[in-house]
C-alpha cells in the first residue's frame, strides 16, 4: 500500500499517527485499543475563561436547570457567547459525545443569550476541568456497529419540541452521535422517539452503505465479533 | 445484505414501527416521518427494545443521574 502510493505521489513517513486535526492519538498495543483525545485544545479553552482552579461539575448542564428564552440580555461585547459556545461545539464533535447535549442547548441562544445562558456555558466547560485527559477509548468490546436511540419529550421549554438523540457504538466507542432538536411538536413520547427512529434509520443506512463499500476490510471487521451478530453488511 | 441492529427503551414507538397500522393516535404523524417504518418493513434496519437503563443515547437527550454510567458506556474514560 505504502509503495503503491510513493510511486504515484510525493509522501513522506512520519511513523503511526500520533496527533490529527487537533487530536491526539494515543495506541495501546496490549490492551488493543485506541484513544482519541483534546487535552491540549480543553487545557487552553479552560485557562481562557480562568477556570484552571474551579470546582469541577458533575453534568454539564443539569436537568433541572432548564434553559429559557427570556431573561437578563448578556453584554456580549465583554462575554463572548459565541466564542464560548463555538468552541465547545467542536470539542462535543470531535471527541466529547458527552457534552453533546449541553453544547446543543446552549447554541440554540446564540443570537439573544442571556446572563443565565453564559453562567449555564461556564457550567459545561467547569465540567471539563475534572476531565481534561479523557476520550474515546475504542477496544473495549467486539461489537462491531450498534445503535441506539432516544428522545427527550418536550426537553424544550420555549418551543415544548422534543430533543432526538443517537448514538453508534463500534468496538465499544461512539463513531457517530447527534442530539437534535425535533423540527416539529411530538404530542406524545412515542411520536417523539418515532420522530428519532427516523434520525437513527438514515444514518444507520449511511453506515450500511459505507460497508459495502469497504467490503472485504469490513468482513475482517465482521470476523472479529464474537458476541451475536448486530451489523452483518 | 443484514440490516444495523437499533435499540429503543420505547415500546410504544417500536410496535408501530414494526406494525404498519394507523390508528387514531398515531393518524396525524407526516408521511415522510413513516420512512423509518418501511426501512423496517425492508430489513434493513432491526428495532430491538431495552431498558431505559440500558439505553446509552440518554447522555445525548438529558442530564440524569446515570450521567456516568452513561458516558463509560459510549466508550469516553
Amino acid at each position: 500500500m505504502k509503495a503503491h502510493l510513493t510511486a504515484k505521489f510525493y509522501v513522506r513517513d512520519l511513523g503511526p499517527a500520533t496527533y490529527f486535526l487537533g487530536m491526539e492519538l494515543s495506541c495501546d498495543q496490549e490492551a488493543r485499543s485506541l484513544k482519541l483525545t483534546q487535552k491540549k485544545l480543553t487545557g487552553e479553552l479552560i485557562s481562557r475563561y480562568g477556570l484552571a482552579d474551579a470546582r469541577t461539575c458533575s453534568v454539564p448542564l443539569a436537568a433541572r436547570e432548564k434553559l429559557r428564552k427570556e431573561g437578563e440580555p448578556l453584554d456580549t461585547m465583554r462575554f463572548p457567547y459565541s466564542e464560548c459556545v463555538g468552541s465547545l461545539l467542536y470539542l462535543s464533535v470531535c471527541t466529547r459525545p458527552n457534552i453533546g447535549q449541553a453544547v446543543g442547548a446552549l447554541a440554540r441562544y446564540m443570537a439573544a443569550p442571556t446572563v443565565a445562558h453564559w453562567e449555564a456555558a461556564l457550567g459545561v466547560v467547569r465540567y471539563l476541568v475534572g476531565i481534561v485527559d479523557y476520550g474515546l477509548t475504542f477496544g473495549g468490546s467486539n461489537e462491531t456497529l450498534v445503535g441506539y436511540c432516544d428522545a427527550d419529550y418536550a426537553g424544550d421549554l420555549d418551543s415544548r419540541r422534543s430533543t432526538t438523540g443517537y448514538v453508534f457504538l463500534m468496538f465499544g466507542g461512539a463513531v457517530s452521535w447527534s442530539s437534535r432538536l425535533q423540527p416539529t411538536v411530538a404530542v406524545s413520547t412515542v411520536e417523539a422517539e418515532y420522530l428519532s427512529a427516523g434520525q437513527v434509520v438514515k444514518e444507520a443506512l449511511w453506515f450500511r452503505k459505507l460497508g459495502v463499500d469497504l467490503g472485504s476490510t469490513w468482513d475482517m471487521f465482521k470476523s472479529t465479533a464474537t458476541t451475536k451478530e448486530q451489523f452483518s453488511c | 445484505m443484514g440490516h444495523v441492529q437499533i435499540y429503543c427503551d420505547n415500546q410504544g414507538a417500536i410496535q408501530l414501527l414494526k406494525h404498519p397500522i394507523t390508528s387514531q393516535r398515531s393518524k396525524h404523524i407526516d408521511v415522510i416521518h413513516h420512512f423509518a417504518k418501511e426501512r423496517v418493513a425492508r430489513k434493513e434496519v432491526n428495532f430491538v427494545f431495552c431498558k431505559t437503563e440500558d439505553m446509552k443515547a440518554d447522555i445525548l437527550t438529558k442530564a440524569l443521574g446515570k450521567f456516568k454510567k452513561c458516558r463509560k458506556e459510549i466508550g469516553i474514560e
